[in-house]
């Protein structure tokens, strides 16, 4: 099964990339391809139905505003009887990074596969 | 992605030792093997922890993509039973499997720097290492089990050290 989001950047000119290339290769870009001082918004686009479309929208008056993305995958397996005890299991994170005073602040909103969210400022949370 | 186990003289030897499409499991031991069994580790007749040789686990790319993987973690599902520890070391220093460390008169011991494995993620690399490239991905954790004189379950080449979880972020 594939990842329960994808995601899209639209940058303020418009242009819009997304996760997957539109070129029919199934290739993808890494989220570090996205120019994050042209950025305006970034969408998690859900893969399944009953999902959200969690968004972050770029404030356009903050230059340190980070969108923050990443999977959080994990698998189980027993090293001796050779076989995955559970089923791999992949947590999407979007969330950003802010100044705020002389502090950097971060938010995470966790999206778990049944549909549960979490929302937290601690990455070792979830 | 896969867990790999490097063994040899360099780290061009991997097996992949979760079960996706095939591999096989792990056997902590006192040889550099993935599974061998003809140099158990002895259970220590009066006080002490006999080590187990090092496993040289990591990530293993098996197809590339363009994301970077980081924060790459591990840790056990379960407590392991009295008189036996996992212990892990993250080092981007492959090293032939050898004797994680010598022998400890005491029990309970861990060899010297290592990290008890417990039951919450423990970083092993926390380093943004691109995945283009197929093969290893990040440092290796070198994972070593310990058997205490107090271990009861008698001897056995088929104790099971319970399940392992490997955690890393993708982007």
């Amino acid at each position: 099964m594939g990842d329960a989001f994808v995601w899209r950047a639209i940058y303020r000119d418009g242009d819009v990339i997304d996760e997957f290339k539109d070129d029919g290769s199934g290739k993808t870009h890494g989220f570090a391809a996205i120019e994050h001082e042209r950025l305006v918004a970034f969408v998690l686009i859900p893969q399944r139905p009953g999902l959200p479309t969690p968004n972050v929208m770029v404030p356009q008056d903050d230059p340190d505003f980070r969108v923050i993305f990443f999977r959080r995958r994990e698998l189980t397996f027993s090293p001796t009887e050779h076989r995955e005890t559970a089923p791999r299991t992949t947590r999407h994170v979007l969330g950003f990074q802010r100044h705020v005073g002389d502090a950097v602040v971060s938010c995470y909103s966790v999206f778990y596969e049944d549909g549960s969210v979490l929302v937290t400022d601690d990455p070792e949370a979830f | 992605m896969r867990v790999g186990c490097y063994t040899g003289a360099s780290e061009s030897a991997v097996t992949n030792v979760d079960s996706e499409g095939g591999g096989t499991g792990v056997k902590f031991n006192k040889e550099d093997t993935v599974a061998g069994t003809t140099a158990p580790i002895p259970i220590p007749p009066t006080t002490g922890t006999a080590f187990s040789w090092h496993k040289n686990l990591a990530l293993n790319v098996t197809v590339g993509d363009s994301t970077t993987i980081s924060n790459r973690r591990i840790r056990h599902e379960s407590a392991l039973p009295t008189g036996m520890e996992l212990s892990f070391l993250g080092t981007d220093t492959f090293a032939q499997s050898a004797a994680a460390d010598s022998d400890s008169g005491s029990d309970g011991a861990t060899p010297s720097g290592y990290t008890d494995m417990t039951t919450s993620n423990q970083v092993f690399d926390a380093d943004g290492v691109s995945a283009a490239s197929t093969g290893r991905n990040g440092d290796f954790a070198r994972v070593a089990l310990a058997v205490s004189s107090n271990y009861g379950g008698g001897a056995s080449s088929a104790a099971a050290v319970g399940d392992l979880k490997v955690v890393y972020d993708e982007a």
